[in-house]
């Protein structure tokens, strides 16, 4: 198992603007910009339900996404760095080939979630903000195992069709 | 190796998946959980490609993931902005509606202050008259373009590592004699 640094800034700056969009609406609210916020608020309003009473909250004004969505995509990100240290550790990368896999595995990691979700429509349980953080946390560490090693495929099979198509323009001048 | 099938179809199948479950004011509530049907789209798309593939054909790719789920999810925006125009032609604001009805009866089961109340009930119905515009059109139109795509294609690449069979590696071109 190999990872291109093309890659890894690719995922890794991707998921670091995201997570960083969830944050902006607070901040922007703080520091008066409230047009801003409305917009960011508004872009992620078609992914999220962004209830107040099911949201964290920052300087008193919640976040772009739910507290489930948040620690999902936050999650994501921990688990992209976590995802390098993790190859570095094992060299060879052997263990995360083991993981990789056997993605249906990982889809396991939805579970916690639809559990909470699940038994909380059904009335046993209750659904907190803890269960909603913790739930979507599995899910979001699990995700990278599972993205990471096919767009690396993609990036390198992309590569390969534009060195190919080079090569081909620079037979034909020839 | 024989010729492989078009991806436009596969593509299509998985827009009709993420216009549908995008558009059905209820059914777009699955959307709420990280765009679960965006995703499932891409996914589709996948399966369905996949289902098309033989033995003779070359195996699917993970670029094969990325096309399918990110061109499902361009197909999904425009076929979902022609659903919402067909649904607000045929219902109205219905989405608004179900949303104002939800929030005023947890208004009215909460002691919420009555000037928190007032201002409720004066932005919803704002947007309820404000109706569909071009310009909102358009940037819905836009949105839709970004989060499909970026949705659909992580919905295509987790297809690709669910439906891909035994491991394939891109071997790199041999050098030119």
């Amino acid at each position: 198992m190999s990872l291109s640094k093309t890659t890894y800034r690719i995922v890794f700056f991707a998921s670091l603007i995201w997570c960083l969009s969830i944050i902006a609406p607070p901040i922007a609210v703080h520091f008066g910009a409230v047009r801003l916020a409305d917009f960011i608020y508004g872009f992620f309003s078609r992914i999220c339900h962004q209830l107040d009473s099911h949201s964290l909250h920052l300087f008193d004004a919640k976040l772009a996404v739910c507290a489930r969505c948040a620690a999902i995509y936050y999650g994501f990100f921990v688990s992209v760095i976590l995802y390098l240290l993790f190859l570095r550790k094992t060299r060879t990368g052997a263990v995360t080939d083991v993981i990789i896999q056997s993605p249906r595995r990982l889809l396991l990691s939805i579970l916690p979630i639809l559990l909470d979700v699940g038994l909380s429509e059904l009335g046993v349980h209750e659904s907190t903000l803890v269960t909603r953080v913790m739930s979507g946390v599995i899910f979001g560490i699990a995700l990278p195992f599972i993205l990471i090693p096919p767009a690396e495929e993609a990036l390198k099979e992309l590569r390969l069709k534009l060195s190919l198509s080079f090569l081909g323009e620079i037979r034909h001048a020839e | 190796m024989q010729n492989r099938p078009t991806k436009f179809l596969a593509s299509l199948y998985g827009g009709i998946v993420i216009a549908t479950i995008s558009s059905v004011p209820g059914l777009n509530l699955i959307n709420c959980f990280c765009c679960a049907g965006i995703m499932l789209g891409g996914l589709f798309a996948v399966f369905i490609y996949s289902r098309q593939l033989t033995s003779e054909m070359l195996p699917l790719s993970a670029g094969d993931g990325v096309l399918l789920g990110a061109l499902s999810g361009v197909i999904a925006a425009f076929l979902s902005l022609l659903l919402h125009l067909v649904v607000y032609a045929l219902f109205g604001n219905i989405a608004e509606r179900i949303i104002y009805e939800i929030a005023r009866s947890i208004l009215d089961a909460t002691n919420v202050p009555p000037e928190a109340s007032q201002m409720f009930e004066q932005v919803f119905r704002e947007a309820l008259e404000r109706g569909l515009t071009p310009l909102v059109l358009f940037f819905s139109l836009i949105q839709d373009l970004i989060l499909y795509t970026l949705f659909g294609l992580l919905g295509g690449l987790i297809g690709y590592a669910i439906f891909k069979k035994g491991t394939q590696q891109i071997q790199p071109a041999s050098p030119a004699p």
